[in-house]
């Protein structure tokens, strides 16, 4: 383990009987860096994101966040506490991420309090994502998808983590939304010096957020390295071909 | 004051028109079972041969019944067994039920399978089937009946619950709580029971409708509440009055357990969110329609994001 490196995967496999859904993925994310997972739908972008967390098991390989292994499922509460202390994820629906009966006030307390941290922090947190008063004491039904997901994001930070997954946290978004929110995220990023990783197949967003970008081809990594290099100038064919799929003025679908 | 009306203003959104009605009644026949002392005319087991088969006077309301005890106070004496089998049935049911349920749709897989397949057994027996076995072994009475008809409703009530939970467990929140680190109980007693609370409630009110009803058949069989208590299943049974031509003795406690069975379904339907038919919407203004679009387009807090 690179003492440099928030999260270090090595040979990390996972296969849903038959199908093998993430083959032989080595990455590494520097802390307080930011690394993007790219790759088309059911490239295993999302499995990764959940063995990181611990909601799959993966199949071989090995997962260290912060120096210590956990690839094998957690035990005990102490344990588990440790884990969300060192990586949290904001998924990608905000419609379902939250609790439908807690307001973001009380989901971030209960974080809070689960974590034995200060109470007093709530206000910060809500004041960090940009959540008003009203829209904080409110429950996510009364929430646009935007102020849901910035709810996500304090409630993900409530637990001080080292390392954020954000996955696809801002597809589900409107263009303008998905902005405001890709802002927040590189200004609490300067603040705290948090690392992420960034799954998303939207090479736009990888490119305003990340330093170190990965594409993933049916569960196996095709290319990684700098952001701008791999993007801009891939050297491999199927990345090339992600790049292009990307509308564009003057884009036309070829016969 | 404020806080009543905003309570009374929820309780009509929710039950409407149909469900306030169902649950005034409710409420009037539960005030009556433990003010029954205070309301009823008279003694529910004092007997006047002198008054046997009475019709209804100033005296007895209703009349009274062969050994002339009266029988509005005998009805709202009766209440409280009436009402109480069926609660005892519904909480025990409930208390077993749901953390099988939840503990069914926590963990998927194999643990599922052999509770669902435990609760398809009990469902396929029938509950006064199995109250009438327990009877027999146990021996009449009040006790026996409310046990077995408990265990008969477990799966009545948690494969509802089951469902529902089942349905939250695969909501993105639930992962993220786990990922915070939360363990199994908080989960499901914090967050997925939390938000399941109107089906569990809505389905009780239905259960305890058709608990109500099985405990009247048995006591009616005389096999649960034994006479002289006073029991609506027991008023029922009474045919010793039907045959000399006494039916309002029948009639009464007869209507009143179909009213409150009525009353319970129709609230545990509103609660669960079942919309009441069309014949008993609240015939509406046509502006009113195009007033709820406008309403249902839910504005956020404050502007967007």
């Amino acid at each position: 383990m690179n003492a440099g490196n928030a999260v270090e995967v090595r040979g990390l496999s996972k296969h849903f009987k038959a199908h093998h859904a993430v083959v032989d993925v080595d990455f590494d994310v520097p802390a307080g860096g930011s690394l993007g997972i790219v790759g088309e739908s059911g490239s295993g972008k999302t499995t990764v994101a959940r063995m990181l967390v611990g909601l799959e098991r993966p199949t071989s390989g090995t997962i260290a966040v912060m120096g210590r292994d956990r690839s094998a499922p957690a035990r005990g509460a102490r344990e588990r506490g440790r884990r969300a202390r060192e990586l949290q994820i904001v998924f990608q629906d905000p419609y379902t991420s939250l609790d439908p009966s807690q307001s973001a006030r009380a989901a971030v307390e209960e974080v809070l309090r689960h974590h034995g941290r200060d109470l007093s922090l709530t206000q910060q947190l809500v004041d960090q994502v940009g959540l008003t008063e009203r829209q904080a004491s409110a429950r996510p039904r009364d929430l646009s998808g935007g102020q849901r997901q910035r709810v996500a994001i304090a409630r993900a930070l409530a637990a001080s983590p080292k390392v954020l997954i954000l996955d696809e946290a801002v597809s589900a978004l409107d263009v303008s939304i998905q902005a405001q929110v890709l802002n927040l995220l590189a200004d609490i990023r300067t603040e705290t010096g948090i690392a992420y990783l960034l799954i998303s197949h939207d090479l736009a967003v990888v490119r305003q957020l990340c330093d170190t970008v990965l594409v993933l081809r049916r569960g196996r990594v095709v290319e990684q390295g700098d952001c701008a290099t791999v993007l801009d100038a891939p050297a491999q064919e199927y990345t090339r071909a992600l790049r292009e799929a990307v509308p564009v003025p003057g884009w036309r679908v070829s016969a | 004051m404020n806080r009543t009306k905003k309570l009374w203003q929820r309780a009509n959104t929710t039950l409407g028109r149909s469900g306030m009605l169902a649950g005034g009644f409710l409420l009037v026949v539960l005030l009556a079972a433990v003010l029954a002392p205070l309301v009823a005319p008279a003694d529910p087991n004092q007997s006047s041969l002198l008054d046997s088969y009475a019709g209804p006077s100033g005296a007895h309301l209703l009349g009274a019944d062969g050994i002339g005890r009266d029988l509005l106070s005998r009805l709202i004496f009766g209440a409280r067994t009436s009402l109480l089998g069926p609660a005892l049935v519904v909480g025990v049911s409930l208390l077993l039920g749901i953390p099988l349920a939840l503990l069914a749709s926590w963990y998927g897989g194999w643990v599922d399978g052999v509770i669902a397949r435990v609760f398809d057994l009990v469902y396929a027996l029938p509950g006064l089937l199995l109250a009438v076995l327990t009877v027999a072994l146990f021996g009449p009475g009040l006790t026996p009946a409310v046990v077995a008809l408990s265990i008969a409703y477990i799966p009545f009530l948690a494969r509802i619950v089951r469902a529902a939970a089942r349905q939250q467990r695969v909501s993105p929140y639930v992962d993220a709580l786990a990922v915070q680190g939360f363990g199994v109980l908080r989960i499901t007693v914090r967050h997925i029971l939390r938000n399941i609370v109107p089906v569990v409630v809505g389905q009780a009110a239905i259960a305890f409708g058709y608990a109500l009803l099985d405990l009247a058949s048995l006591s009616y069989l005389g096999l649960a509440v034994q006479a002289p208590t006073p029991d609506w299943g027991v008023m029922v049974s009474d045919s010793d009055a039907l045959l000399k031509g006494y039916w309002l003795q029948v009639l009464a406690p007869g209507v009143l357990i179909v009213l409150t069975v009525l009353a319970l379904t129709v609230v545990g339907a509103r609660i669960s969110g079942e919309k009441p038919p069309g014949y008993l919407r609240r015939r509406r203004p046509a502006g009113a329609a195009l007033k709820d679009r406008a309403e249902n387009d839910r504005t956020p807090v404050g502007a967007a994001a």
